[in-house]
């Protein structure tokens, strides 16, 4: 049986040598994905990496985004619940956010402060790496990253300082953001404008192809006229600090004087597909139909506040959502000669491009009338309200809209200066109403042009609803005139107190630091 | 009708195989040929075949010579008479018996008694890596041959097993779809989100493709049910594992069997919707039209399945070959699919029977077309407004097709008509395993085994569908799977006194390897080009960013040594303990390695000396066994820190949009396999001649280190979600399998078995320091049509809680104006979803049972299977969706019971609709008739059977069918509008054996 034992002893080795090439390595093959190993390996990749804190601003447009908590509790915009069906109820959110009754546990809400919070970590933990790989990288452009980052993170702490008001200040990336301590509102204030003013110098001076989209000296500017113009809120202050104002205006007037800035003679070119040219727009956020996977990054006013039929109204492929609309008391704020208001929404018998008449589906045999009123928050029917058009529609859009998003625009500039000259800011009104610029504004409107006694803080907010209408401001504004949390329109009663003017710290954030006070009223 | 069903059949391929394949079944026959037979001296041998407990004869027992084919059957009075080689051994059956063998022993004449095999005793049951007579079993595993598994047309050899096992939870949602899957489990949920499905062995190669396996080549199933008998496959063997062996050759005369059936089969169920008339009275508006929607999407299927085999050789080689191939086209127009499956197997002995070789090789292709939208297109037929005709040909936005302008609703035909989903793919799976007899009783096995999935898809959505964004959109995947394992094992057998012992070592490595590509492209300007021509279209020119390709690879190892340890005194007292010791590159760096042991006790009550008189009683078997198993994190490379593309950001300067990188997952280094440690307490018994036996189990099982996708801050962490071995639970179950033989008569004979099984369980928590969630919300909505509420969880995990807890709104009652009044369950003066809401239901039953029956009646045969499900709650959205006269109205139609409905509000999820799912199924009667033959060389046996499958449900559930996803732990006990529908399907069946 010799044979037979050779068999067993090939075997056994057979056996033995496949026992010790295989068994030992249980190491992955990552086959394609790219570890942080890999990633921190190769420094070109860093300028990517700042990249990711940019990606984040894609969500401050959407409607569960800065953009819409913003709006959809002011006066400019509702979200009825439509029937038949129980299209946009979504757990009554919409209806709560527009009555001021929305509750700490919102999960929304969560989302919205993880969102910003996002934005200021990566920020964070960019600024963190830079450091970390900082002798690889140039001296200059290490300077310069760094410090647009600062700025970008700036950004990020302005929207919370508005929103939720005592929120933790963060400046590196070790812990938790709930194991930090609360910052006052007054000390998140002066931080953050701290931080802006010792990075604005590293930032470039002109706008340029490079820079657009991303912060830059002109954006900063603008941020920082926005803070001293809410200053007193911020601060919590009895009333508006002349020295704040004047610092409105001193920045203000570094971007009327900019050479690269200018009030154009359309009101809707800020708003066009192709806006990267406009010369009114200081601060945009680039948005591009498609680049995103999750559709909240994703620009779709045609989607949240289109009617399905938009097909026919604008001839683009894709189906509105027939979600928000105009509140119908703040179609009043406009006299029917505004240009802005048949520019900036849809109402009315609607018609194709070719001016045929659009059929309503839900109402045989009936043209598709969009009225302004609304007749119920709980039962609208789908043709209620009227319709935001502001951002140019692209005939044959097929997905979402490739409109930049507009944050600072020069228009709101010379409404600030105006603003914080009639809160008792040095510079003369007459001077102001007397800039073709600003001029302008009220002449593109087909309005008659502001003098020194018909521009009163009254007619101002009113004049700001119509220009900025749906650019995300209103709250801010309102709040500032003291007319949000009091304020009544359709659907929404006066309240007593201002508590509504901050919202409350997310439930699943202040549970987690015993520490943490909630904001008053919650 | 009928045309529809011939364009269906249009541009379909027909089967392909590949050369080689050809070429293996040629050597096959081939090496069929060569074999020869050898004969030797002869006597002739007489005895008589009886019943070993009533002494009875038995009449056409089959007594053949061993390793032949000769043989004889017996006579009507039990007698046979043999002409055979001295000393020869004879094998003696009879269906319902042990088959026996003896020796023959000169010219004495036989008497030889048959044992009823109710209770097989000496059956074998397949235990991994090797196998163990049933008596001898310590832990608790099911076995199931051949005759116990259901007939008919099943998708998936996993639907013969349905109701037949106690503890192993089949159920098919959308059971009518050819191309839907099944969902098992075996002792309920152990895990939240790893696999929860049982591993599947068949014939030794992990992980096989049981839709592989033709239903009629298994020849048996065994399950190994307990921790105890699970353990030895280590890291896989939470969820139990299933061990399918398949036919084989054996030594003797080369036979020819054929099985096919055809069937056809009906809807079910249809939902009481109003029909024209009705809805015309209740304000809906006339389009014109009177459609039968439902009617409209389907036809009367032929479905025809066809198995050949042969088999023959001697105790040096044998074989076995089959060649399969079933059409099943489903009660939907386009779905459905077909198959053709080639299988050989060979069994070979070398150097005198030291050497032992057996290998098999099996090769599945199949065409599976379906639509992009099945399940949708019923629920719009549903729901469509049955004035509104099919076609509208003046219109030239939508292809032709009627459409009428609400959201969520669409033409049901022409969703179907204008999209396709066309897949085809192979499967090859073999081994081959080589076995040496060193010394009497040990013996080593080295085995290989490869298993091999391709499979190609198309899509295409018509550039005409209304209301399209995509004018076009095709799909092109093509996906690799491939497993191949490789194991070397040492066993020793050997018996000295009273004592028998069984010893196994082993070693296994195996390699998953997964891969897939896919493409798709939209804006066609033709629907010519269709997925074919993917090229065609032109969003890759106009969007270039937008990520419309994909590759992905992903790979695993896995490693492991086992061994296992089986001792016997007197047959008496048995002793089962295992341990495996396993690795896997999925795991975390700390924790690469495991160890997995099990220990397991047996006594034989009915063989100690106080039983002896105790003549009633055949056997007494109690069991205790513990044992550690492991379930693995379902994806791989989890524990490894990454970065990716997390959006993009914009360069003017360049006009180009560029990736932006961060943080996609953490590092977690201490990811490791869930861990079940289980008791199991078990008892088997068997009385009166073995007529009634009783298996009964009982078992706890606590799972630690359950793994769950964490919400983790950010900082201090990098990505804010994170996997994590946290949580705890546990449960607990008592299984029942009884069997009885009520009748044994000389012409008539019923058999009779039924199987209960209960098992709860509760989670134990689910957070620690590091990771926290307070609950779990599961369940979503999802359905589109029920505006705003698609986020909308119902179910919820909670410590303490079960898994499948519903978690809604208490309804109360309805205003005058028919508004919706929940309960506030806070008392804060006002009802809000977030507040209100309790457990109002669980969706796992309290218990599932199955009966089986088996009457013989001379020639014919009768047998059925009933299975119920007693005791889960399924939440009926389409209740939710169709029972409201404010959701209906002009153009959706409504339940005839809406009418009577005092809702006149808004669908909204509570209690309301949360039904008893409880319901009692006929699955399967099958009536047989065997034609008796004289004796021929012709025609061995023939038998021929009809079938009615899911013959009626009985339930008091108000949906389309209770038998939902009950073991998804995402998805539990919810019946969603998107159906499609549960047929009745009646089967014409032929067996021949040549």
């Amino acid at each position: 049986m010799k044979e037979y034992n050779y068999i067993f002893l090939l075997l056994i080795a057979f056996t033995m040598g496949l026992i010790n090439t295989g068994c030992t390595d249980m190491d992955e093959d990552t086959m394609g994905r790219m570890t942080s190993k890999d990633f921190y390996a190769d420094p070109n990749l860093i300028p990517q990496a700042v990249g990711a804190a940019y990606a984040e601003l894609q969500a401050y447009q959407n409607h569960w985004g800065v953009w819409g908590f913003q709006t959809v509790s002011s006066d400019e915009c509702v979200v009825p619940t439509r029937i038949p069906g129980n299209d946009w109820y979504d757990g009554g959110v919409w209806q709560n956010l527009h009555k001021h009754q929305w509750e700490v546990r919102l999960g929304q809400l969560n989302t919205l402060w993880v969102s910003i919070y996002s934005g200021i970590t990566t920020c964070n933990r960019v600024i963190t790496d830079l450091d970390t790989y900082k002798e690889f990288i140039d001296e200059t452009v290490y300077g310069r990253y760094r410090a647009e980052t600062i700025i970008l993170r700036s950004f990020y702490y302005t929207i919370l300082l508005d929103l939720f008001g005592n929120v933790p200040y963060v400046a590196d990336y070790e812990g938790e953001i709930t194991s930090y301590p609360q910052t006052p509102r007054t000390e998140l204030y002066e931080k953050v404008l701290n931080d802006i003013l010792s990075n604005v110098e590293f930032l470039d001076e002109k706008p340029d192809p490079v820079n657009y989209g991303r912060c830059t000296k002109p954006m900063a500017y603008a941020m920082l006229a926005k803070l001293y113009l809410n200053a007193k809120v911020f601060k919590g202050a009895s009333a508006y600090d002349v020295n704040d104002m004047n610092k409105v205006i001193e920045y203000c007037n570094l971007l009327i004087k900019h050479e690269d800035y200018q009030i154009v003679s359309d009101f809707l070119e800020p708003f066009k597909v192709y806006n990267e040219s406009c010369k009114e727009n200081i601060f945009v956020v680039p948005m591009q139909n498609g680049i995103n996977s999750n559709g909240d990054y994703e620009f779709h006013f045609h989607k949240f506040s289109g009617h399905p039929r938009f097909r026919d109204v604008f001839g683009i492929l894709v189906s509105g959502w027939n979600g928000g609309c105009a509140t119908p008391s703040f179609m009043d704020i406009y006299s029917d000669e505004d240009y802005r208001k048949r520019a900036t929404f849809l109402y009315g018998p609607c018609f194709t491009p070719q001016g045929e008449p659009v059929a309503n589906p839900d109402l045989p045999g009936e043209q598709l009338n969009l009225t302004i009123e609304v007749e119920s928050l709980e039962a609208a029917r789908k043709w209620n309200g009227a319709r935001i058009q502001k951002y140019e529609y692209e005939s044959g859009m097929n997905g979402n809209m490739n409109n930049d998003f507009v944050i600072y625009r020069l228009s709101d500039i010379y409404y600030m200066k105006a603003e914080a000259i009639l809160r008792g800011g040095n510079a003369s009104l007459a001077e102001l109403c007397n800039d073709e610029g600003f001029q302008l504004i009220r002449q593109r409107a087909e309005q008659s042009v502001y003098t020194p006694e018909t521009l009163t803080l009254d007619e101002l907010i009113d004049e700001r609803g119509r220009e900025f209408a749906w650019e995300g401001w209103r709250r801010q504004d309102l709040i500032r005139w003291d007319k949000f949390s009091k304020g009544a329109w359709t659907f929404k009663t006066a309240q007593a107190d201002n508590t509504r003017d901050l919202f409350p710290i997310p439930y699943d954030q202040i549970t987690k630091n015993p520490s943490w006070k909630q904001n008053s009223g919650y | 009708m009928r045309q529809s069903y011939i364009q269906v059949r249009k541009g379909k391929e027909g089967i392909f195989l590949p050369r080689w394949f050809y070429s293996l079944l040629a050597c096959a026959v081939l090496t069929l040929l060569c074999v020869q037979h050898v004969k030797a001296q002869t006597i002739t041998i007489k005895g008589v075949v009886q019943d070993a407990a009533t002494k009875e004869a038995i009449i056409g027992a089959n007594v053949i010579l061993k390793g032949t084919t000769t043989g004889v059957a017996t006579d009507f009075d039990g007698n046979f008479e043999l002409v055979a080689p001295a000393g020869s051994t004879l094998v003696v059956s009879y269906v319902g018996y042990v088959e026996k063998e003896v020796t023959t022993s000169g010219s004495t004449p036989l008497t030889i008694l048959l044992e009823d095999d109710t209770f097989l005793l000496g059956e074998v049951v397949a235990i991994g890596y090797g196998s163990q007579k049933k008596k001898e079993l310590t832990g608790s595993v099911a076995g199931l041959k051949e005759n116990d598994l259901n007939k008919g047309v099943q998708t998936n050899p996993m639907g013969m097993m349905q109701g037949k096992v106690a503890g192993l939870n089949i159920s098919k949602p959308n059971s009518g779809d050819p191309n839907a899957d099944y969902v098992f489990q075996l002792r309920g949920t152990s895990s939240l989100q790893g696999n929860t499905s049982p591993l599947i062995i068949i014939d030794g190669i992990p992980q096989g493709d049981l839709s592989a396996i033709p239903q009629d080549d298994i020849e048996s199933i065994d399950i190994l049910k307990d921790g105890s008998a699970a353990a030895i496959y280590g890291t896989r063997g939470t969820n139990g594992v299933i061990l399918v062996t398949t036919k084989r050759g054996s030594a003797g005369k080369m036979s020819t069997s054929y099985r096919g059936y055809i069937s056809t089969s009906s809807i079910l169920n249809k939902l009481d919707m109003l029909n024209r008339e009705e809805f015309l009275a209740n304000g809906g508006n006339d389009r014109g039209a009177d459609t039968d929607w439902i009617g409209e999407l389907t036809r009367t299927p032929f479905i025809h399945s066809h198995n050949l085999s042969i088999t023959g050789g001697t105790n040096q080689f044998n074989y076995r070959a089959s060649l399969s191939y079933k059409d099943n086209p489903g009660i939907a127009i386009k779905t459905g699919y077909n198959e053709l499956i080639g299988r050989f197997a060979a069994n070979q002995t070398l150097l005198d029977g030291r050497i032992s070789i057996a290998y098999d090789a099996t090769y599945r292709r199949y065409n599976r077309e379906s639509s992009n939208n099945d399940n949708s297109a019923f629920k719009h037929a549903t729901h469509y407004n049955p004035t509104a005709p099919i076609y509208d040909p003046e219109r030239d936005d939508s292809g032709g097709y009627y459409q009428l302008d609400v959201q969520n609703y669409s033409n049901p035909v022409a969703q179907l008509r204008q999209s396709d989903r066309d897949t085809k793919g192979g499967t090859f799976q073999g081994s081959a395993r080589i076995g040496v007899n060193i010394i009497e009783g040990l013996r080593a096995q080295l085995f290989g085994s490869v298993r091999y999935n391709d499979q190609a898809q198309g899509t295409y959505s018509s550039r005409e569908i209304w209301n399209t964004s995509s004018y076009g959109s095709a799909t092109r995947r093509y996906n690799n799977r491939k497993n191949e394992t490789i194991e070397a094992t040492l066993d020793y057998i050997n018996s000295f006194g009273k004592h028998n012992l069984v010893i196994l070592g082993g070693y296994s490595y195996e390699h998953n390897f997964d891969e897939w590509f896919q493409a798709n492209n939209t804006n066609f300007d033709s629907d010519v080009f269709s997925y074919y021509n993917i090229g065609a279209g032109s969003n890759l020119i106009n969007n270039p960013t937008q990520g419309m390709m994909e590759s992905f690879i992903s790979q695993d190892n896995l490693a492991s040594f086992f061994g296992r340890v089986n001792y016997s005194y007197d047959e008496r007292y048995l002793l089962s303990a295992s341990i495996r010791h396993e690795a896997s590159t999925r795991l975390g760096a700390n924790h690469k390695w495991g160890t997995f042991p099990a220990v397991s006790l047996g006594w034989r009550m009915s063989n100690e000396s106080f039983m002896k008189d105790v003549d009633w009683i055949n056997e007494l078997k109690v069991r205790l066994g513990f044992g550690v198993t492991g379930n693995m994190p379902s994806d791989s490379y989890k524990s490894l820190p990454m970065m990716g593309v997390v959006g993009r950001y914009y360069d003017h300067s360049s006009g180009k949009w560029i990736s932006a990188y961060g943080p996609t997952q953490n590092l977690n280094e201490d990811i490791k396999w869930e861990k079940k440690a289980e008791w199991n307490l078990g008892l088997d018994w068997a009385a009166f001649n073995n007529r009634l036996s009783v298996t009964i189990d009982a078992y706890t099982r606590k799972v630690s280190d359950l793994l769950y996708t964490y919400k983790v801050p950010t900082p201090p962490y990098q990505y804010p979600e994170m996997l994590a071995n946290v949580g705890d639970a546990s449960s607990k179950g008592l299984e029942f399998a009884i069997s009885v033989v009520p009748v044994r008569t000389r012409d008539f004979s019923w058999n009779s078995s039924v199987n209960f099984s209960f098992n709860t369980n509760r989670i134990e928590k689910f957070s620690n320091d590091q990771f926290q969630t307070e609950w779990i919300e599961k369940g979503f909505l999802g359905d589109g049509d029920l505006g705003g509420l698609n986020n909308t969880p119902l179910l919820r995990l909670v410590p303490g809680g079960k898994v499948g807890d519903f978690y809604l709104p208490v309804f109360k009652g309805f205003t005058e104006e028919g508004k919706w009044i929940f309960e506030d369950l806070n008392n804060d003066g006002s009802f809000s979803f977030e507040d209100d809401r309790r457990f109002v239901g669980n969706a796992q039953p309290d218990f599932i049972a199955g009966w089986s029956n088996e009457f013989s009646y001379k020639n014919f045969d009768l047998s059925f299977t009933l299975r119920a499900v007693v005791g889960n709650d399924v939440f009926n959205v389409g209740r939710m969706a169709l029972e409201n006269q404010s959701i209906a109205g002009q153009e959706k139609n409504m339940l005839k019971s809406a009418l009577n409905s005092p809702l006149r509000d808004a669908g909204f999820p509570s209690d309301y609709y949360l039904e008893d799912g409880s319901f009692l199924k006929m699955d399967n009667i099958t009536l047989g008739y065997n034609v008796p033959f004289k004796s021929n060389n012709f025609i061995k046996e023939m038998q021929v059977y009809v079938t009615a499958q899911n013959l009626f449900t009985i339930t008091g559930y108000k949906g389309v069918d209770p038998e939902v996803d009950m073991v998804g732990v995402d998805n539990m006990g919810i019946e969603r509008t998107r159906y499609f529908p549960t047929v009745r399907s009646y089967v014409l069946g032929l067996n021949v054996t040549f």
